[in-house]
C-alpha cells in the first residue's frame, strides 16, 4: 500500500529549506567564529550541536509528518544557535543570546510534556510549559534590564532556579504518572527517555557548580553540558520513530486506497491505527436497533467511558451516529485529526456498521430459531409429564372404582355389568391417551434415551426392521435426542406409508462430538420435501439445520429411500 | 402373602393399598422413591414387591433398576412392575433372570381387579405375568421374522400370546372358551414349532416360550 500524495510532496520541500537554511546559519557563524580564534572551538561546538538538533528534527517530522514532536526538536536547535551566538562576541547578538540562553531547557520540558505526540495535553502539563518559558525566557530579559543591580540580579537567579526546580519536580510527578498510566511495551520506551530528558534539564543548569566544587577546570562542565544536550534530540527522535507509534500517513492518501480497493471489515480498523500510530485504537459501530455500540463482529461493546485514557469520538454521516473512533488519548492528542480520520472514513465505518448488524441479527435469528426449538422440547416434556402425573392417574383410579363398584357384595348383576362396561371404557380411554402421551414424547425417551426409544418404534413397526445402536445416549444433548428420535419415528413411517417398504435398517453411531443417523429402506424411493412425506422432512431438515447438523436424503425411484443425518452431540 | 408397594402418586399408592388389602393381601409398607423401596425390601422380607417404573428422585427408569436389584438379591422375593407404557427391552430385563417370579404390566391393568389381584398372586408363586400390549409387540415382530412363529395359525397365535402373558392352560381355555383339552393341543403344536421340550411345569413352559419369542423378536444390536 501506497500512501503518498502531494501533500508529502510539499513537506519534503518545506524541510529541505530547512535543512538548507541551518546548513548556511551553521556555516555563517563558523565563518563568524574565525574572527574570534579563542572561542573558535565554542563556536564549532555549539554549531555541531544546532545542526544536530535541527537533523534529528527534519528527520522526525519526515518520518512522521502527524507528529508535532519533529517541530519542536528543529525548535529546540535554533534555541542552540540562539544560546551559542554570545560567543561570536557581538553586543547585539550577545543580549539576544542571553536572553535565550536557558530556552532550550523549556523546550526539553516541553518535548517531555508533549512526546510521544508532540502536542499538549492537560491542563497541568501547558501550565508547566508555559511556566518554563516564562522562566528561561522572560525571567532571563528581565536579568539582561537589571544587569546592573548585582542584589536583584542575586535574588532574581534565586527565584529563576528555585521555579525552575519546582517546575521540574511537578514535571517529574506528571511523567511518572504517565510512566504508569502506559502498557508494558510503551513504558520500556518511555521511562529512559523520561530519565534522560529530567535529569539533563536538572545538570545542564547544574553541571558548572557540581564541576566547581569537585575543583575540575570549567571547561569540563562546557562539554558535559554539550554532550547532554546534543544527546537529547537523538533521544526524542528514536523514541518517535521506535517507540511503537507507526508511521504517520495521509488521510487523503488513506481515503482514496479505501475507495479503490473496496475495504473489507475491519480494515478501516487496522488502517486507522496503523495512521493514527494507536495500536490499541478500536472502531465501534452503533447499532440503532439495539441503541448500543458493537464491534465488528456485531457483539455489544463495553461502553468504558470512565476510562479517562481513552477517547470516545463519535462518528456520523448525516449526522445520523455510525459509529465511535476508541482510541488512547495519551498517544493521539490532536482530538481534530481523528475527527476528520472520522469523517473520511464515516462511509466506510457505516458499511462496516451495517455488515456487523447483518452479522448481529443473523446470530440473534439462529439463536432464537435454537430457543424455538429447545422451548417446543421443553413444552412437549412438560405435557407429556403432566399427561402421566395427572390424566393417567386419573383415569387408571376412575377405572378402579368403576370395577369397585362392579364388584361390589351387594352390587346388583346390571350394576355389575354396567360398571364393568364403564371400566372397559376407560381403559379404552386410557389406552388413546397413552398413544397420544407417546407420540408427544415416547417414555423410553424419557427414561432410557435414544437408543431404547428407536428400539420401541423398531419393535412397535409394521415390517420388518433393524436397527443397529451404538451411542452413549447420556451423552447426548435433549435437543440433539429429540431431534434424532424425531428424524427416526418420521422415517420409519414414511417407509411404511409412502415407500411402501417391506423391510428397513436403522443406524445410529456416534464419531467423536457428532451423531450419525442412518435410516435406510428397500422401498419405491423418490421421496422428497416436496411431495406427500415433503413437510414432515422439511420440518426435520430445519431442525437439524438449526442445530448445526447435515442433513442428505437418497431417493431415486426404485431404489428405496435413504436418509442420513448428522448432528452436534452436545448442544 | 405380605406386599411392600412403591409408588410415588399419593392417591394411586393408597389405591392399590386398598385393592390388595381388600383382597386379602397383607401391606406391610408403601413407599414413594426407589431409595425407600431398596431400603424397606430386605429389612420387611415380603413375599411380593409392586412397583412403579418412574419414580423420584429422576423419575425416569428407577424403580425398574431397583427391581432388578431386588430379584437379584432376594431370589425369593416377587417383582411385578407397573409402568404408563410397556416395552419390549424391559420386559427382556426383567426375565433375563431365567426365573420366574416377576411380572411387567400397564398400570391401566389395576382396574381390572380380579384379573391384577389373580396375576399378582400367580407371580408371588414363581409365576410370570406380562402385558398383553408387551406381548402383542412381541409375537407380531416374531411371527414377522420367525418361520416357526410365522406358521402358526390364528388360533395357535392367540394361544401363545396367552402362554407368554404368563397363563395357565386352564387360564387360556376359560379365556377363549376353549376346552383345556384343545388348549394342550394347540400348546404342543407350538411346542413342536418352536423345537421345544414339553415341560408339565406351567412356569417353566412359559419362561421357554418367552425366551423364544425374546430371542425372535430380537431388533437389532444395541450397545
Amino acid at each position: 500500500m501506497s500512501l503518498r500524495s502531494g501533500r508529502q510532496g510539499s513537506l519534503r520541500l518545506a524541510l529541505l529549506v530547512v535543512v538548507g537554511c541551518a546548513l548556511l546559519l551553521g556555516i555563517i557563524q563558523i565563518a563568524v567564529g574565525l574572527g574570534v580564534p579563542d572561542n573558535l572551538w565554542a563556536v564549532v561546538v555549539f554549531t555541531a550541536a544546532f545542526w544536530v538538533w535541527v537533523a534529528a528534527g527534519v528527520t522526525a517530522w519526515w518520518r512522521r509528518p502527524n507528529n508535532a514532536t519533529g517541530a519542536l526538536i528543529v525548535i529546540g536547535g535554533i534555541t542552540v544557535l540562539l544560546g551559542g551566538l554570545v560567543n561570536l562576541g557581538i553586543e547585539l547578538l550577545s543580549v539576544i543570546s542571553a536572553v535565550f540562553a536557558t530556552s532550550v531547557l523549556a523546550v526539553v520540558v516541553h518535548l517531555l510534556h508533549a512526546f510521544p505526540s508532540g502536542r499538549l495535553h492537560g491542563r497541568l502539563s501547558i501550565a508547566v510549559v508555559i511556566g518554563s518559558y516564562g522562566v528561561s525566557v522572560v525571567l532571563q530579559a528581565l536579568s539582561i534590564a537589571i544587569r546592573g543591580d548585582r542584589a536583584a540580579i542575586s535574588a532574581l537567579t534565586t527565584v529563576q532556579s528555585t521555579l525552575g526546580i519546582a517546575l521540574m519536580v511537578i514535571t517529574v510527578i506528571i511523567l511518572v504518572g504517565r510512566l504508569r498510566a502506559a502498557d508494558h511495551a510503551h513504558r520500556k520506551v518511555l521511562a529512559p527517555l523520561f530519565l534522560y530528558g529530567s535529569l539533563a534539564v536538572l545538570l545542564i543548569p547544574a553541571a558548572p557548580l557540581v564541576v566547581r566544587a569537585l575543583g575540575e577546570p570549567q571547561a569540563v562542565s562546557g562539554v558535559i553540558q554539550l554532550a547532554l544536550l546534543a544527546g537529547l534530540p537523538i533521544a526524542f527522535l528514536l523514541g518517535v520513530l521506535f517507540g511503537g507509534f507507526r508511521r504517520t500517513g495521509e488521510l487523503e492518501a488513506l481515503a482514496a486506497w479505501l475507495g479503490l480497493s473496496g475495504a473489507p471489515r475491519s480494515t478501516v480498523e487496522r488502517a486507522l491505527a496503523s495512521t493514527m500510530g494507536d495500536d490499541s485504537l478500536q472502531v465501534v459501530y452503533w447499532s440503532p436497533d439495539r441503541s448500543a455500540f458493537v464491534d465488528g463482529l456485531g457483539m455489544p461493546v463495553d461502553d468504558a467511558r470512565g476510562d479517562a485514557g481513552r477517547t470516545w469520538l463519535e462518528v456520523s454521516v448525516e449526522s445520523r451516529l455510525v459509529g465511535a473512533i476508541v482510541y488512547d488519548n495519551r498517544m493521539i492528542a490532536d482530538t481534530d485529526v481523528v475527527r476528520r480520520a472520522g469523517e473520511v472514513l464515516a462511509i466506510a465505518i457505516d458499511r462496516e456498521r451495517l455488515t456487523a448488524e447483518l452479522l448481529a441479527s443473523n446470530d440473534a435469528l439462529l439463536q432464537s430459531r435454537l430457543r424455538l426449538v429447545e422451548t417446543a422440547d421443553r413444552e412437549r416434556s412438560r405435557i407429556a409429564q403432566d399427561l402421566h402425573d395427572g390424566l393417567q392417574v386419573q383415569l387408571v383410579l376412575l377405572a378402579l372404582e368403576a370395577q369397585q363398584i362392579g364388584n361390589a357384595p351387594d352390587a346388583s348383576v346390571a350394576t355389575s355389568r354396567a360398571a364393568t362396561e364403564l371400566r372397559r371404557r376407560i381403559d379404552e380411554a386410557a389406552a388413546e391417551l397413552r398413544r397420544l402421551v407417546h407420540n408427544v414424547l415416547p417414555a423410553a425417551l424419557v427414561e432410557r434415551g435414544l437408543s431404547a426409544a428407536a428400539e420401541d418404534l423398531v419393535d412397535r413397526l409394521a415390517i420388518p426392521a433393524t436397527l443397529e445402536a451404538d451411542v452413549d445416549d447420556d451423552s447426548l444433548a435433549p435437543a440433539t435426542t429429540h431431534t434424532a428420535y424425531l428424524i427416526i419415528a418420521e422415517a420409519l413411517t414414511n417407509a411404511v406409508k409412502h415407500s411402501h417398504a417391506t423391510s428397513v435398517r436403522v443406524t445410529i453411531g456416534q464419531v467423536g462430538a457428532r451423531l450419525h443417523l442412518e435410516i435406510a429402506d428397500n422401498g419405491i424411493g423418490g421421496a422428497s420435501y416436496g411431495n406427500g412425506a415433503g413437510t414432515g422432512i422439511k420440518g426435520l431438515a430445519d431442525r437439524v439445520d438449526v442445530l448445526g447438523g447435515i442433513f442428505a436424503l437418497e431417493s431415486v425411484n426404485g431404489q428405496g429411500t435413504r436418509m442420513r443425518v448428522e448432528l452436534p452431540c452436545g448442544s | 402373602m405380605r406386599v411392600v408397594i412403591g409408588e410415588d402418586e399419593v392417591l394411586l399408592r393408597e389405591g392399590v393399598r386398598h385393592l390388595l388389602e381388600s383382597d386379602g393381601f397383607e401391606v406391610v409398607a408403601a413407599v414413594g422413591t426407589a431409595v425407600e423401596l431398596e431400603a424397606e425390601v430386605p429389612r420387611l422380607q415380603p413375599d411380593l414387591v409392586v412397583t412403579d417404573i418412574r419414580m423420584p428422585p429422576t423419575h425416569t427408569d428407577e424403580g425398574l433398576l431397583a427391581a432388578l436389584r431386588i430379584r437379584r438379591a432376594h431370589p425369593s422375593i416377587a417383582v411385578v412392575v407397573l409402568s404408563q407404557y410397556v416395552q419390549r427391552r424391559y420386559a427382556t430385563e426383567l426375565l433375563d433372570t431365567n426365573t420366574g417370579g416377576v411380572g411387567y404390566l400397564l398400570k391401566q391393568r389395576i382396574a381390572d381387579v380380579t384379573t391384577f389381584t389373580s396375576d399378582l398372586r400367580r407371580v408371588a408363586q414363581g409365576g410370570t405375568a406380562l402385558d398383553p400390549e408387551v406381548v402383542a409387540v412381541m409375537v407380531s415382530r416374531a411371527s414377522r421374522v420367525s418361520d416357526a412363529v410365522g406358521s402358526l395359525t390364528p388360533r395357535q397365535l392367540e394361544v401363545l400370546g396367552l402362554m407368554a402373558e404368563g397363563r395357565s392352560n386352564a387360564g387360556i381355555a376359560s379365556h377363549l372358551h376353549l376346552s383345556e383339552k384343545s388348549v394342550v393341543q394347540h400348546t404342543s403344536k407350538i411346542y413342536d414349532a418352536f423345537g421345544l421340550p414339553v415341560d408339565a411345569d406351567d412356569h417353566r413352559r412359559v419362561l421357554a416360550v418367552i425366551r423364544f419369542l425374546s430371542a425372535a423378536s430380537d431388533t437389532g444390536r444395541v450397545s
